[in-house]
């Protein structure tokens, strides 16, 4: 007959398993997602820091959103303004542009305000 | 009798001799494309070019045409792409046109057969319909951003377009589609909310939304559809108008234009349905009761 002490502990053992099991597999789908969420941390460390998770972000949503996948993939995202970014996608006789307003939250994050896509003719 | 009408975007010959009670007049739609190399630079053998022709776009690796390969490319451009095109449609004569009388006296009228032909010509051509002028893909290339009179060596490529709702590929060879543009046709979602007519048809939104449309071969797919007749269907009327016309001028021949309204045909009014199966030739009768025939009838000799 276990002491109860003996079952805390082994309760103990037991919750600290399982909890390593559910951050291990949280790790591992993240890793095979590729995705690239970043913490408030990274993104208000600096000037730079910040401007990758802007990318992240934009290309995340260009993963996630486009679905015109063939063509010469992208050609470049440019800062337009502090909030502003456009991403073009070249695809044959035109370049679709994707406009993206961005907001940066108080801990540093940017969010995504709008998306807007337009089209250049070739 | 042939008889030929020339459009800006291609020539249209009707071809009626070939009807008989089981053949349809055929009309064939006429493409002549003049293709012209675009090589390196200086003779080399290699170089390169920017994506659409345009120097502020990025450059991709070219090398210099040979002969047997432009021929290659030239028969393999014209014949995939019309027997993609030729032959898919029929076009329902519901105005009475092109009537003709058998040896055993029994009248007919044909429906239309649709067939295109792709002709090949130099560029410098003075009778070319289009010009297009042509890159050649290195071979590590795998794509390049042409445009409607720019293409590449790898256009003829099956490739994907787009993604389905389901995450499935929508592959498409991009010559085809182009050729469908040759021919006059737009995007299939132009004249949707997300695509107004009145604004840039070359939208992303064009190529179309729902699954089924952006598989259309005038979206980002490869399926042919019925409105895709309209070419054939542009061409039909200036034929069946012509033979009015030509009545009307030679009043001999008025009886046959006027005897159509009798089996209410009108050849100003007709629309002349296209249909992807065959549809045999018609007595008058069956033309006025609207009987449409699709399996072989059983016609006196």
């Amino acid at each position: 007959m276990t002491k109860p002490s003996q079952r805390s502990m082994a309760f103990f053992a037991a919750a600290l398993v399982a909890a390593l099991a559910i951050w291990g597999t949280s790790l591992a789908r993240a890793e095979k997602q590729g995705t690239t969420q970043n913490s408030a941390e990274e993104c208000k460390m600096d000037p730079v820091a910040q401007s990758i998770c802007v990318y992240d972000l934009i290309l995340d949503d260009i993963r996630d959103n486009y679905r015109q996948r063939g063509g010469g993939g992208i050609s470049g995202i440019v800062q337009t303004s502090t909030t502003g970014f456009t991403a073009r996608l070249e695809q044959e006789g035109r370049v679709d542009v994707r406009s993206y307003e961005i907001r940066f939250e108080a801990d540093g994050r940017p969010a995504i305000v709008s998306v807007t896509e337009a089209t250049e003719t070739m | 009798m042939k008889s030929t009408i020339k459009f800006p975007r291609f020539d249209a010959e009707l071809d009626t001799d070939c009807c008989d009670p089981y053949n349809n007049a055929e009309l064939t739609l006429t493409l002549r494309l003049g293709f012209t190399q675009i090589n390196p630079a200086g003779g080399a053998a290699a170089g390169s070019h920017h994506d659409y022709g345009n120097a502020a776009k990025p450059t991709r690796k070219t090398i210099k045409w040979t002969d047997a390969a432009w021929k290659t490319w030239k028969d393999n451009f014209c014949s995939t792409a019309q027997s993609f095109w030729t032959g898919k449609f029929w076009l329902v004569n519901d105005a009475g046109s092109f009537p003709f009388v058998t040896k055993s006296g029994q009248g007919y009228i044909p429906n239309v057969w649709c067939r295109m032909k792709i002709v090949a010509q130099d560029g410098s051509a003075a009778n070319n319909h289009h010009s297009i002028s042509v890159v050649r893909l290195d071979p590590s290339e795998s794509w390049f951003g042409s445009h409607s009179t720019l293409y590449d060596s790898k256009d003829t490529d099956l490739v994907q377009k787009n993604t389905d709702s389901a995450g499935n590929k929508v592959m498409q060879r991009a010559h085809v589609h182009e050729v469908g543009h040759l021919l006059g046709l737009g995007h299939v979602d132009i004249g949707k909310a997300h695509c107004p007519a009145s604004g840039d048809t070359n939208a992303s939104a064009c190529y179309g939304v729902a699954d089924n449309d952006m598989k259309s071969v005038m979206g980002s797919g490869m399926e042919l559809r019925l409105e895709h007749a309209e070419p054939w269907r542009e061409a039909i009327r200036g034929f069946s108008i012509g033979e009015v016309l030509t009545g009307v001028l030679a009043p001999g021949k008025l009886f046959l234009p006027f005897g159509r309204l009798l089996i209410g045909a009108n050849p100003l009014f007709a629309v002349w349905p296209a249909k992807f199966k065959r549809h045999y030739p018609r007595t008058a009768e069956e033309v006025a009761a609207g009987t449409l025939i699709t399996a072989k009838p059983a016609r006196p000799a």
